[in-house]
Order: structure tokens, then C-alpha cells, then sequence
């Protein structure tokens, strides 16, 4: 593959500019810079975002894990312009009782008529000289050549589907409009049987409450990551940031109680209706240790049950959930789920530590969910 | 390899199909870029390398917004003087 002191000059050929031009062109993002990125946002996806100043915000220049001030964000700038950026977020991945700082990369982008000269590749090369350690998740089509170059493909995650309502498939899909509700009362009411009959009696020991905000100081990673697993820390300021403080979903965190003590929590969202006008609900994010109550693998069960039954009482008739592992795959299906696999995702890793990188790409050790996906 | 070396047409075409790692017959004059998976942002990088280090061609800021097919760059090498007979 091209080096990149090589790919520096090809760059810079197509782009008319000298190789050290080049280089200062890429810079981690200042706070003047939020109208050149929500420009080139716009470019790109052509049109007005909605709410994206607020998602820009919160998720780059006023995040309260931007270190040193800077904004996790690289620019590429020609002649002023903003024509190019990749989005960061710095992580501690936990692993073995090591924590190994990295960076998760995401939303690269470049401006429609910069398109085709290398801006992409090289923002993902500069990340990758910059930090030690990345990940790369969901990447769509065109990219997904790209990063599998740079980086080392692990298993796809895999989506997990709960079927609870038929009423907007019925009415939409299969054409029947009006006619959908109606149609619809038997495929649902078999549907209630079924999870009922699935419904597991939740342990008097055990009980569900809403987590309105998580302890800051709290860290959920350790328990769970006791078993050898590889996941991105979840500490109380991370959860909240990431997803109650979250502009773009409206998240809700349930906890599981045995006693006093919380020994798990699941994040769900209920999310706007969909094309067809199903209303669609997400498990994003769960941890949990085993209690005298339950062991992890029937806690996660009921993790799930519970975050599905709340959804679909508020009127959700999909309920999805994107997973890595085996064990969380099980306790969804116990619940109804099953994989959809042509909405598979993509994880993709990389390290400059040769050690390091061996200990990530092993096979079957990640856990990795919504939590560590952009897109909400 | 040669800098500024002569190739006809169809060795062009294998020459990019080694270049963006597909099979030869996946690669025709007529192919569009959107055709060939590996003809992005790393891809643009690894045929502008290897034009200059085959023959010694230069691909220009404004010459680059004009490859959108393969036969794009059979007529990049054809004005440079890089191919010869059929």
C-alpha cells in the first residue's frame, strides 16, 4: 500500500498545493471553526440537517472530554475553505485489567467537488499517525474498502430484531392502507401470546428503576470486562454524555436493583416513526454483573424484556439492537429476537503497537453495542 | 518498470486492474470509477503513484476532477504520449 509520505504528494499534486501546505491543512478543529463544518455538512448531505449546530455541539466543541481544549475533530482546509473532516472520540479501551487509550473515528467526510482526490484516505492516515489506537465502526459502502485497507476487519456486529406490532408494515408495505389496522389485530394479538408465553418472572429480589442521571464517579466496564472481554470504559460522565444528554435520540437508562445495590442497567430510546410510520425503539447499551439474585446471563434476559415491554407500551412495533457477543445475542433471543443479517455492521480496528494490535483483533473478545456507534 | 514507458491499450487495462486490485475482464475502456470498488480515496492516491512511476505522467489539479471512468485515464495516457499501436 502507499506510503503516507507517498500519498502527502500525490495529495498535494491534485490539490495544487506544496506537500508542507498539505500538511498544515489538517488540524484538529478550533471553536471558529463550527460554521466551516456545519457548511460542509451541508454540502455533503446535501441540504439543511436538523438540529446539526446542536448535534455539533454537543458532540465536538462543547463535549466535556475534549482534552486540552481541542475540539475532536479534524479539518481539512484548502484556501480557507473547510473541504474535508473526520470526527474523533477519544475512548479508554479496557482489556486484561490494561486500559489503552484510543480514539474512535467516524463522519469523515469531503466537500462534493473535492470528492475523488484522496482527502478521505488521508484524514484516516492522519488519525492514525495521531493516535495509537483506533476503531472504526458502520461504515457504508464506499468506505468500507477504504478502512478495511487501513485497518484490520473484526466479526461484523450483528443486528438483533424484535418484531412486536404489524399494523405500519401491514398498512404500508403490503398496501392495504386503511384497511392495515384491522388487519392487523390478529398478527398482533399473536404476537402479545407470544411474548407473554416467552415472559420470564423477574426474581422478587431484583426490580427496575429509571436512572434519571448516572453517578459520575460510577464505572460500569469493570465487572463486565472481568472475563477477559474488550470493551470501551463506561463510566458515569461518558453514559450521561453520550446518551442523556444525547440531542438527537431520547434515550432513557433503566437500572436493575438486587437490594441496594444497582448490578446492571440497559439504555434504551424510542426513536421517530419510520417510513412506513412503524415507530422503532433501540437497545443501545446494557452492562451487568451476576447477583445472588440471578446469574449475568439471566439478568441480561431480563434486561432486555424489560427495555422491550417499556418500549413497546409506549407504542414501539420494532424493537433493534445491535450486538457483538454471543451471550447478549442469546438473552435476545430468549426475548423474541432474531438477527437480521443484511443489516449487518461493520467494526474495524487498528494499533501502531504490534503487541497491542495482536491482544485487539483477536477474534471473539470485543463487546461492542450501540454505545460505540455515532449514528442514533 | 520503466518511468515514461510506452504500453498499448490492453496492457493499459491490466496495468489498472492491478492497480485497483480487480480481475482484468472487470476492467474495459467504458468501466465508470463508480464500477470499480477500490477506485476511491486510497485509489486515486495508488493510480496518480503509479502513473508517475510508470510513465512518468503528473496528474494535474484540474485534470483530476475529469476521471470519472477508465477511459478517462486511457485518454490521459494517450495525450501524454504513453500508448502505443492497439
Amino acid at each position: 500500500m502507499l506510503s503516507y509520505d507517498k500519498m502527502k504528494v500525490y495529495l498535494a499534486g491534485g490539490l495544487g498545493i506544496t506537500v508542507a501546505e498539505l500538511e498544515r491543512s489538517c488540524r484538529p478543529a478550533r471553536e471558529s471553526d463550527l460554521g466551516g463544518i456545519l457548511s460542509l455538512r451541508r454540502e455533503v448531505k446535501g441540504g439543511e440537517v436538523r438540529d446539526d449546530e446542536k448535534y455539533l455541539r454537543w458532540r465536538f466543541f462543547d463535549n466535556p472530554r475534549k482534552t486540552g481544549g481541542e475540539v475532536p475533530y479534524l479539518v481539512f482546509v484548502v484556501k480557507g475553505a473547510i473541504v474535508g473532516g473526520l470526527g474523533l472520540e477519544s475512548i479508554d479501551i479496557l482489556e486484561g485489567g490494561a486500559v489503552h487509550p484510543a480514539v474512535r473515528c467516524f463522519d469523515i467526510m469531503a466537500r462534493p467537488d473535492y470528492e475523488g482526490r484522496g482527502i478521505g484516505a488521508f484524514l484516516n492516515m492522519a488519525a492514525l499517525g495521531r493516535f495509537a489506537t483506533a476503531l472504526v465502526m458502520n461504515t457504508n459502502r464506499k468506505s468500507t474498502n477504504l478502512v478495511g485497507k487501513l485497518y484490520h476487519r473484526m466479526e461484523d456486529l450483528q443486528t438483533c430484531v424484535l418484531i412486536a406490532g404489524t399494523r405500519a408494515i401491514i398498512s404500508k408495505r403490503l398496501g392495504l392502507g386503511p384497511l392495515g389496522p384491522a388487519a392487523a389485530v390478529l398478527p398482533d394479538a399473536l404476537l402479545g401470546i407470544g411474548r407473554r408465553v416467552r415472559r420470564r418472572r423477574v426474581p422478587r429480589e431484583l426490580a427496575f428503576r429509571a436512572i434519571e442521571r448516572f453517578g459520575d464517579a460510577d464505572d460500569w466496564t469493570g465487572p463486565a470486562c472481568a472475563d477477559g472481554r474488550i470493551c470501551a470504559r463506561r463510566d458515569g460522565q461518558r453514559l450521561n454524555w453520550r446518551f442523556l444528554d444525547n440531542p438527537r435520540r431520547t434515550y432513557r437508562a433503566l437500572g436493575v436493583h438486587d437490594g441496594g445495590a444497582m448490578i446492571g442497567y440497559v439504555v434504551c430510546g424510542l426513536g421517530p416513526a419510520r417510513e412506513d410510520g412503524a415507530r422503532e425503539g433501540v437497545i443501545a447499551d446494557w452492562m451487568c454483573a451476576a447477583s445472588p439474585a440471578a446469574g449475568r446471563p439471566a439478568l441480561l434476559a431480563l434486561l432486555f424484556q424489560e427495555a422491550s415491554r417499556r418500549m413497546i407500551a409506549e407504542g414501539a412495533e420494532v424493537v433493534r439492537c445491535l450486538t457483538s457477543d454471543r451471550e447478549s445475542r442469546a438473552a435476545l433471543a430468549k426475548n423474541g429476537f432474531f438477527v437480521r443479517r443484511r443489516e449487518a455492521c461493520t467494526f474495524f480496528v487498528q494499533s501502531s503497537d504490534p503487541e497491542l494490535k495482536k491482544i485487539l483483533t483477536a477474534p471473539g473478545r470485543w463487546f461492542v453495542n450501540g454505545f460505540d456507534n455515532d449514528a442514533d | 518498470m520503466v518511468p515514461g514507458e510506452k504500453i498499448t491499450r490492453a496492457e493499459a487495462l491490466r496495468w489498472m486492474a492491478g492497480i485497483f486490485e480487480e480481475p482484468v475482464e472487470n476492467v474495459r475502456a467504458d468501466t465508470p470509477r463508480d464500477a470499480i470498488k477500490a477506485w476511491d480515496s486510497l485509489g486515486i492516491l495508488s493510480l496518480m503513484a503509479g502513473l508517475d512511476e510508470r510513465f512518468d505522467v503528473r496528474l494535474t489539479e484540474t485534470e483530476l476532477p475529469g476521471l470519472k471512468s477508465v477511459r478517462d485515464v486511457l485518454n490521459i495516457l494517450e495525450k501524454k504520449g504513453c500508448l502505443v499501436g492497439e
